[in-house]
């Protein structure tokens, strides 16, 4: 097993560059630079500032204690444009990289059968457990989320054999994939993100439901150009995108008298989102919360 | 589902060559991503920029789900480009291992233009000229 020299110092922004362009010569195929922030940063928002790690690696040999003091030398250098700390170095050992993001996964059971489980593990499974094995490309529904929880359990509640489901924002195709293993007779599901609708299609393939889903890439129009309307519709989405795809004909996806699940929603927003659905006369008919997240469950008028 | 990032990696490497060893491995598989994944996708988007540093910058989320968005190559890479040299001043405060114009410094800073925070191109004309500074290399007029 080869073992590895870190180096590493933690610059601000403007410093980070130069510093990566100074420890390029010196190290293995490029450089690492981590952001860090102390607190909260949410996706589509400006992210915090915060300091940064650079990181770079070479290997640990006979060249070692050369490589160090010419890495040490060349800072010392720079050190006297722009302030920067002084490097830290320590030894890593090889490990199998490409496959070390597999132990953070493990089979979630959730609701009363459904069980979600990484296509390269072992489960126990249980009789009329619906088992659901998803193999994670870039877009992952692990089933840890508590939005994918919600829904799933969601699912299990209202879909039943030969219903209709439409799903919003498909990402991995974990809602679609359920809800065709729960009998729905055609699931369609769409994603604005051409990855999630390539991962969301194999994922279908490998629980063996292609046949019930089609999954394309769209949003609300792509659905209602399906031409029927949906007994369950399904959107584990943001406040936000619920609020901005509203005046697309939103509630038409689902015939009248048909549910309309929502997920992705954080309790602060639940007063503005219910009422903006209620507007459009899907009719709020249940909420769950867990942790911070809320489901909301709704029924469209039947005039 | 609205998503909560618990890092962001930039990761400044070859253009098509992406592989799990380091700086990606350890990099990236802290973070339990699907490494393998990365470097394919980071490799076809890539593909016909070979021998340029292409960075890519990784966001990764609470649920192991990731993103990622290339950037402008590393302003001293342009630099280098331009100049022709390998590598920066190892002294530069007293070896300068070449000169831009300011001309030239424009035309980075305009390439650079959508990574950079800055306002306007006089801005990033600066940011430009403090790295050049910082690798030895003199701006002339």
């Amino acid at each position: 097993m080869t073992t590895w020299n870190e180096v590493s110092l933690q610059v601000d922004g403007e410093g980070a560059e130069a510093v990566a362009d100074v420890l390029r010569r010196y190290v293995h195929q490029g450089i690492a630079i981590e952001q860090l922030f102390p607190g909260e940063a949410w996706e589509d928002e400006p992210r915090p500032a915060g300091p940064l790690v650079v990181r770079g690696y070479f290997p640990a040999d006979a060249n070692t204690e050369t490589v160090k003091e010419q890495i040490e030398q060349a800072l010392y250098y720079m050190r006297l444009l722009y302030p920067i700390p002084k490097p830290t170095f320590k030894t890593i050992e090889e490990e199998d990289w490409a496959d070390a993001w597999k132990q953070h996964y493990h089979p979630v059971r959730i609701g009363l059968r459904i069980l979600i489980k990484p296509a390269w593990l072992e489960a126990d499974v249980r009789e009329n457990d619906i088992v659901i094995e998803m193999d994670p490309g870039m877009a992952f529904g692990t089933g840890t989320h508590p939005t994918t929880q919600l829904c799933l359990e969601a699912c299990e509640r209202f879909i039943k054999p030969g219903m209709t489901v439409a799903d919003l924002g498909t990402g991995s195709g974990i809602l679609a994939i359920a809800a065709a293993r729960l009998g729905a007779r055609v699931v369609v599901a769409v994603d604005v993100d051409e990855k999630a609708v390539q991962v969301a299609q194999e994922n279908a393939a490998r629980n063996g439901v292609s046949e019930q889903i089609r999954v394309s890439k769209g949003s609300v129009k792509e659905l209602l150009a399906a031409g029927k309307q949906f007994e369950i519709g399904l959107a584990n989405l943001t406040a936000k995108i619920i609020q901005t795809v509203i005046p697309d004909g939103l509630e038409k996806i689902v015939m009248p008298g048909g549910r309309f699940i929502f997920s992705g929603v954080i309790d602060e927003q639940q007063d503005e989102v219910c009422s903006a659905l209620e507007q459009i006369g899907l009719m709020v008919s249940d909420i769950q919360q867990r942790g911070d997240w809320l489901l909301i469950t709704t029924e469209r008028q039947t005039t | 589902m609205a998503k909560k990032a618990v890092a962001i990696v930039k990761l400044e490497i070859e253009a098509g060559k992406a592989n799990p060893a380091p700086p990606i491995g350890p990099a990236l598989a802290q973070h339990g991503i699907n490494l393998m994944a990365f470097c394919k996708e980071y490799n076809a988007r890539t593909a016909s920029r070979i021998g340029d540093i292409i960075p890519a910058e990784i966001t990764v989320f609470s649920d192991q789900s990731f993103k990622f968005v290339l950037k402008t190559p590393p302003t001293a890479s342009l630099i280098r480009k331009m100049l022709g040299i390998d590598k920066g001043s190892g002294v530069p405060n007293r070896e300068k291992v070449g000169k831009l114009t300011r001309a030239q410094v424009r035309e980075i800073a305009e390439i650079k233009m959508p990574d950079l925070n800055a306002n306007d191109i006089e801005s990033a004309m600066l940011q430009v000229e403090g790295t050049a500074r910082s690798m030895g290399v003199t701006i002339t007029d």
